[in-house]
């Protein structure tokens, strides 16, 4: 008798418990799945706790999850080989109401369960970041940094502010009517912005830049200080760089403030007083051995600017690189959750689809419904291609291919001989279905902003709009196909596979 | 199954056929119902199959079978199983799109407990005829009614029959992982699962493989595992194309006889539907045999009085053709030579009478049989 490696005494009695009790659950095999993915699981956390255990190193989580794909598809080949083994859905049994349903959602949790140790060495990247630097802990360190070598270096630092002169300009806005040679001319309430440079009340520009007023009224917000000369002409006054420590991940994610140049005029340069020195550059040489991996070799050039004299003598390149790093791992999750999410689930998603339809149809009518999807597909770019088709126009190719798969599966209930065109049409109805809802609310917006264009109405709301209703599409496209799964799907292939063939 | 049966079991065991003596035994325990006694049975019978090697008997095996025989009988009704109309078939043929070949309209019928062997040469129809009634092939006219079944759709069907093909798809894992499996996707779950599984196990004689693969056993031990799994399924109607191709001929004497026995029992009774080349061993245990040639249905046992209308017997002998010619007469009985057999055919002699002739004369006979009623005379 072979013996399951690894498998404890427990688990070959639940397996044995299930053989006998729920033949469906028992050939899914999940158990297995979730047993042998919670060892990867606990192997992978470990040995990248230890790999991973200096937060302020590179992330090689990418590397490390590339490898454990590797070895997740290796488990899943490994799994397909024993689903095929116990075929359930072609053997003809007495099996339970929705047990359709369920092997679907086996199928799920199994393929979710080896999806997921694809994101170990991201999640322990980012709870060893966590367990390390706590989340105010980055942005004090950058602003004790950046307050501390404008202190020490106040001699070195430039104290004049940066000049910009802005004249506002109404001016003429063609607007070109699509498909029409002549263009209607109107006046907007458009502002373009002229920039000047270092000429205060004296305004004569040096250059010009157009730019958009949403664009200009934007920059103004963030600008350190704004004079108004006139109705039209605005001065803007950009303070010095002194904030030359920083990182990207930490200033946006963290929720204490980083301070701006600006701050630091305030609080170091505006009103400077001679700092204790010695305990500035004992602070700072705890600071870079804190945060510093390394030390780079300064550079050789004869012409260095403020920045990069005090960035090499203070190591500020490498504590920003290291806090970057660090903060990069911190908020992994924070900034890529909805992607890690859909990632996740719509890969799991896809291949539980595609596994279902496997195991549901022949395999002759599996490859053929690929071969026939591959086809369809390059008809539909030729077609969409030649008229000179949008996005609606492949959405109602989709629904229109639907309607036609969903009226040729429906007519199995009245077949009296399985055919290959039937079975294609089912395999396709059944990968489509999620996704109707989402391509119906997709031309829906589609069109709409077509028609907005072309009428010159302005919609500030639409994207919001979009995304919200697309939201609601994908849930409630899920939720139509599981409720669909037992009562129609799963009937039509018993029905369309219990068929005699001609 | 009643006292009639304790008695034949008895009279096994007191000709010292043991073999014969547990298989019955353990269907009568079966019949019963009783799980207790089906797992008494069992164990009883895995004493004899541990010791069977050593060929001694496990201690007090004839009185612990005489115990257990006589707590089967006491609980045994004596209702024997009532046959049911199971299958009417009505003129079905089909014509293949690719091909010449076509099956001509064919009518047969089927009761619980019955047995059908369906024989011929080889592409002549056999296993079409078998797929069409197994639901598998769509037919081109006429009508196939399950008549146990009350308008059933195709899966109902599918779920009604087993048809065993003459190339057995592979299993995979362990092959007593596979019974259980089947056992349960019947609706027989836990102990019961377990119990049924080692009763099918020890039933025909597959204990000892139980814990191997695929792989591991012979083509012979693979029809054997895979009509263990179909019986597990307690199909209405099983259909076997070919099923004793790769046995021996113990083997397929065996199977023949435990498939009538469990056809017939009041556990799960059910039709056979099977074809052969083996004619002689389907012969003996099918209640009809039809015979199909080039498509055509040209022979029924059901209408044997009609069809046949001379007595044929066949022999081996030394003996010159002419020598034998000359006795049965040339006016009385035909002769023909077919592969080492003569096949003499008259209207004039009974089939003993002919072989009678023959034995008086001297004529040295190292085989002969009564072919009369045998679809060998067609071949």
């Amino acid at each position: 008798m072979r013996e399951r490696f690894l498998v404890p005494s427990f688990l070959k009695k639940f397996d044995s418990w299930l053989l006998k009790h729920t033949p469906a659950a028992w050939s899914a095999r999940t158990h297995l799945v979730i047993y042998y993915a919670l060892i990867v699981i606990a192997i992978v956390t470990l040995f990248c706790l230890s790999a991973f255990a200096d937060a302020r190193r590179s992330s090689h989580a990418e590397v490390w999850s590339g490898f454990i794909g590797l070895t997740a598809f290796t488990g899943f080949v490994i799994w397909l080989i024993y689903l095929l083994r116990f075929n359930v859905f072609k053997r003809f049994g007495n099996w339970h109401a929705w047990e359709g349903l369920k092997m679907f959602v086996l199928y799920f949790i199994s393929i979710g369960t080896m999806l997921f140790t694809v994101f170990i060495p991201f999640i322990v990247d980012c709870a060893v970041a966590n367990h390390s630097y706590n989340d105010h802990e980055l942005v004090d360190d950058i602003n004790e940094i950046n307050l501390s070598v404008c202190q020490l270096e106040y001699n070195l630092l430039p104290k004049e502010f940066g000049v910009d002169t802005f004249e506002l300009v109404k001016r003429k806005v063609t607007m070109v009517e699509r498909n029409s040679a002549d263009g209607d001319e109107e006046h907007m309430d458009s502002v373009v912005a002229m920039e000047a440079d270092d000429a205060m009340a004296d305004y004569r520009p040096h250059y010009n830049i157009q730019t958009d007023s949403l664009v200009f009224y934007s920059r103004l917000e963030k600008e350190d200080s704004t004079k108004i000369l006139t109705d039209s002409i605005y001065i803007v006054y950009n303070c010095p760089e002194y904030a030359l420590a920083g990182a990207y991940f930490a200033v946006n994610n963290s929720p204490t403030p980083v301070l701006s140049s600006f701050d630091i005029y305030n609080r170091v340069i505006k009103n400077y007083r001679q700092p204790d020195r010695t305990a500035l550059i004992k602070r700072m040489k705890q600071l870079d051995e804190k945060y510093s991996l390394l030390h780079y070799e300064e550079s050789n050039s004869l012409d260095k600017t403020y920045s990069v004299i005090i960035e090499e003598k203070y190591f500020l390149r490498e504590i920003t690189h290291s806090i970057e790093n660090i903060a990069r791992k911190k908020y992994w999750w924070k900034n890529g959750k909805d992607e890690v999410v859909r990632i996740f689930f719509y890969t799991s998603f896809i291949i539980t689809l595609l596994l279902f339809v496997f195991r549901s149809s022949t395999v002759k009518t599996f490859f053929l419904s690929l071969f026939a999807g591959v086809i369809l597909l390059i008809g539909t770019a030729i077609c969409v291609a030649v008229f000179n088709g949008d996005e609606a126009a492949v959405f109602i190719f989709i629904l229109l291919y639907y309607a036609l798969f969903f009226l040729l599966a429906g007519l199995i209930k009245t077949a009296a001989v399985r055919t290959a065109v039937q079975g294609i049409a089912l395999n396709f109805t059944v990968v489509i279905t999620s996704f109707i809802p989402l391509t119906a609310v997709g031309l829906y917006f589609k069109l709409l902003q077509t028609y907005n264009r072309e009428n010159m109405i302005v919609d500030e709301g639409l994207f919001q709009r979009q995304s919200q209703y697309l939201f609601y599409a994908e849930l409630g496209g899920i939720v139509i196909f599981m409720l669909l799964l037992e009562p129609v799907f799963r009937k039509l292939y018993k029905r369309w596979y219990a068929l005699p063939g001609e | 199954m009643n006292t009639s049966n304790v008695q034949e079991i008895v009279d096994y065991l007191k000709h010292q056929d043991y073999s014969l003596a547990v298989r019955r035994t353990l269907d009568t325990c079966l019949d019963t119902g009783d799980e207790e006694i089906i797992k008494e049975s069992v164990q009883w019978s895995r004493t004899y199959s541990t010791r069977k090697e050593e060929k001694q008997l496990p201690p007090h095996f004839t009185e612990r079978a005489t115990e257990i025989l006589s707590r089967a009988a006491a609980m045994q009704s004596t209702a024997i199983a009532e046959k049911k109309p199971l299958l009417k078939a009505g003129n079905i043929s089909k014509n293949y799109k690719r091909g010449n070949f076509s099956l001509k309209p064919i009518s047969l019928s089927l009761r619980t407990g019955d047995v059908l062997g369906v024989v011929g040469e080889n592409g002549n129809g056999k296993t079409t005829l078998l797929r069409c009634l197994a639901g598998q092939l769509s037919i081109d006219a006429g009508e196939v009614k399950y008549q146990l079944l009350n308008n059933p759709g195709y899966y109902e069907i599918k779920n009604h029959i087993a048809f065993i093909p003459q190339r057995i798809p592979r299993w995979y894992g362990l092959l007593k992982d596979n019974l259980h499996f089947s056992a349960s996707i019947a609706g027989v779950y836990g102990a019961q699962n377990d119990l049924m599984v080692d009763f099918m196990l020890e039933r025909l004689g597959l204990t000892t493989y139980a814990h191997l693969t695929w792989n591991q056993i012979s083509s012979g031990y693979r029809t054997r595992f895979e009509i263990a799994r179909i019986l597990l399924q307690k199909p209405k109607l099983l259909i076997l194309d070919e099923p004793l191709a790769n046995l021996d001929i113990n083997a397929q004497q065996t199977i023949l006889t435990d498939l009538i026995f469990m056809a017939k029992g009041l556990h799960n009774p059910m039709g056979i539907i099977l074809s052969s080349q083996q004619l002689h061993e389907v012969e003996k245990v099918a209640d009809t045999v039809i015979f199909i040639k080039q498509g055509n249905c040209v022979y029924s046992s059901n209408d044997r009085e009609k069809t046949i209308t001379s007595n044929a017997v066949e022999f081996e002998t030394t003996a010159e053709r002419d020598m034998v010619q000359q006795l049965l007469g040339r006016d009385k009985a035909g002769i023909q030579y077919n592969g080492g057999f003569y096949t003499a055919v008259s209207s004039a002699y009974t089939a003993q009478e002919m072989i009678a002739i023959l034995v008086q004369a001297g004529i040295p006979l190292t085989y002969f049989r009564d072919i009369t009623y045998s679809t060998k005379r067609f071949f």
